[in-house]
């Protein structure tokens, strides 16, 4: 009963966050949005038992859209009105397609879906987050040391492209020494 | 009773936020007083009765409460404007919510939790919920609409980004060594001795990763030496330069909150929680005599300290001397009942299930004393230390912190590893 409440309410508070999102033209409003609706959808792992899933999710997705507060910030005037162009407007109808087969396939799962079996069952005698912990580093142990090697790849990769005057340290400069190389520059 | 025990620890999370906001206000004004050489508040009074100052937290609070609420004109974002001071506040108290106050305890067949929210994930809740915070911080920056609290808001996401990765690394360490994730079996661990006769602590059996933690604990708060988003002497007051009246309280509280909650989180991870050193649950339950016994001793003995202390420091004239006097009758009286009710207890002797909730109590009352011990030292170091600037604070977080936290792990782990614990 109670659960039914929950996963409705939060359901209709996270497709309505992303609505916003997606809809709005204002930058402020798209970012808490979607921020809202990352945690709201925390609350369905609360729901379905899988408590440290939900926590992870508030942990990296807030962190996460932090990230993308902080270039929001700096790259727009929130003060004006915003006018979109749209060019792509062949995207539209494709968009629209795959959403509509999605929905097909979330209306088709429970069908196909009735005689499956977990293969990894809740144990309740060991604890959600240690439950998690053997699945990844015994089964899943190769993926999940490839999705590191991934991250740390393109963490690498986001600094060589992005930092190139990282052997300069402004702060560590006195004011006449940054004037100069400020005007070196323009 | 079931009702009760299990509204209890939601009770003791609204005591330990919302009732000692006044008396941590209370504090930091006497405690920067006393730093900076002068007296700090303590003229405002009801009927002649200051406590010390104490009465000043609530003459502000009225007047925060009655000021107009006044809306810059230039502000479009309403419902953001109105929303951020909400969501520092509500974040700061949920993350409070899973704080262990006492060990767990059973009464009629029942065992509770002395913990508002009693999931395993205790310390990944706090670190998810306090980090929601900062959102209040940056959408008040953004929808303020001005360069200063717009530069506070820039500078919080960049300070969050710096301090958390450290302190999720820090905290891993603590994981490995008490092998478990859930709070009170942290706590429950830290009861123990070590060799015989060290309380097994956190900040002795962790003391880098100890260290690390408060100064993320402390980044985390958004207080000096890490309150670059507020830094009133450069930006104003940043994000809450548009606030008034008790939006304005709102962010206010909000900071004393996370205080609060930052110091029992450090006090549950690093000193030993609700423990009082030296005696954990069991061996309370076994000497509960003897505890009583030290109590009868102790009480006393404190009381007249202090009433010697306030009768010293408290009569330099009439209306001080009368309010020294009535402090002085309630406190004999309060001490004459205690005692009596110890001598009743000692006579009639303790049950199981009596002695249990004495000992719930005295654990309540050790962990309060070391939070507020940890709030004092939060203080201490707010009118000590000068404010970070903001790329120092990035180059402690991932130029210090994070290396150091990632070589803790790994010597923690390998340790763990060869002692085959």
């Amino acid at each position: 009963m109670f659960e039914a409440i929950a996963f409705y309410l939060f359901s209709f508070l996270t497709i309505v966050m992303f609505w916003i999102t997606v809809t709005t033209k204002h930058s402020l409003y798209a970012l808490t949005a979607l921020a809202a609706g990352m945690i709201f959808i925390s609350a369905f792992f609360f729901i379905l038992g899988a408590d440290f899933m939900g926590v992870v999710q508030i942990i990296v997705y807030s962190g996460a859209v932090m990230a993308l507060y902080a270039f929001g910030m700096m790259f727009f005037d929130t003060t004006r009105e915003l006018k979109e162009k749209p060019t792509k407007t062949r995207l539209v109808p494709i968009l629209g397609a795959l959403a509509a087969l999605l929905v097909v396939l979330m209306v088709i799962a429970p069908v196909v879906g009735e005689n499956i079996t977990a293969h990894y069952p809740i144990d309740v005698a060991i604890g959600n987050s240690q439950a998690i912990g053997m699945v990844l580093f015994t089964k899943y142990l190769v993926p999940f040391e490839l999705a590191a090697v991934m991250l740390l790849v393109a963490m690498i990769g986001g600094i060589v492209l992005a930092g190139k005057m990282m052997d300069e340290d402004y702060s560590s400069l006195s004011e006449e020494q940054i004037d100069e190389k400020e005007g070196a520059v323009s | 009773m079931h009702l009760f025990m299990i509204l209890f620890p939601i009770m003791l999370t609204l005591i330990f936020s919302l009732v000692t906001i006044p008396l941590l206000v209370w504090m930091e004004r006497r405690v920067a007083a006393l730093i900076q050489n002068r007296l700090g508040p303590n003229r405002c009074n009801i009927k002649g009765m200051r406590l010390g100052g104490i009465i000043q937290p609530i003459a502000d609070m009225m007047k925060l409460i009655f000021k107009e609420e006044f809306y810059p004109a230039h502000i479009k974002q309403k419902f953001y404007y109105i929303l951020a001071p909400g969501i520092v506040f509500g974040a700061a108290f949920l993350s409070f919510i899973v704080v262990p106050y006492a060990d767990d305890i059973t009464l009629d067949g029942f065992t509770y939790h002395i913990q508002a929210l009693p999931i395993e994930l205790g310390i990944l809740w706090f670190v998810a919920i306090a980090s929601l915070g900062v959102y209040g911080i940056i959408i008040a920056g953004w929808s303020s609409h001005n360069k200063y609290s717009i530069l506070g808001a820039l500078r919080a996401s960049s300070q969050v980004i710096s301090y958390e990765i450290a302190m999720g690394l820090a905290i891993v360490s603590f994981l490995i060594t008490y092998d478990s994730i859930s709070l009170n079996t942290m706590v429950q661990a830290q009861g123990e001795l070590l060799f015989g006769f060290i309380p097994a602590w956190g900040i002795i059996m962790q003391p880098l990763a100890g260290l690390i933690f408060i100064v993320t604990a402390f980044a985390e708060t958004n207080r000096a030496p890490f309150d670059a988003p507020e830094g009133e002497s450069e930006i104003v007051a940043a994000y809450h330069t548009e606030y008034s009246a008790m939006k304005f309280a709102l962010f206010f509280m909000g900071e004393y909150i996370a205080m609060s909650a930052s110091s029992a989180i450090i006090v549950t991870l690093l000193f030993g929680g609700y423990q009082i050193p030296f005696l954990n649950t069991q061996v309370m339950h076994q000497h509960i005599n003897l505890v009583l016994i030290a109590l009868l001793i102790l009480v006393p003995l404190l009381s007249m300290g202090f009433i010697r202390w306030m009768q010293k420091n408290n009569s330099c004239d009439l209306s001080h001397r009368r309010e020294t006097k009535y402090a002085t009758i309630l406190i004999t009286v309060f001490v004459i009942c205690f005692e009596s009710f110890l001598f009743y207890l000692l006579s009639s002797g303790l049950s199981y299930e009596q002695s249990s909730v004495g000992i719930m109590i005295l654990q309540i009352l050790s962990f309060a004393f070391k939070v507020m011990l940890m709030n004092f030292v939060f203080v201490w170091v707010r009118w000590t230390f000068p404010r970070f600037r903001y790329d120092q604070i990035q180059h402690l977080g991932w130029k210090i912190l994070i290396p150091l936290a990632l070589l803790n792990i790994f010597f923690t782990a390998i340790f763990v590893i060869l002692a085959g614990v």
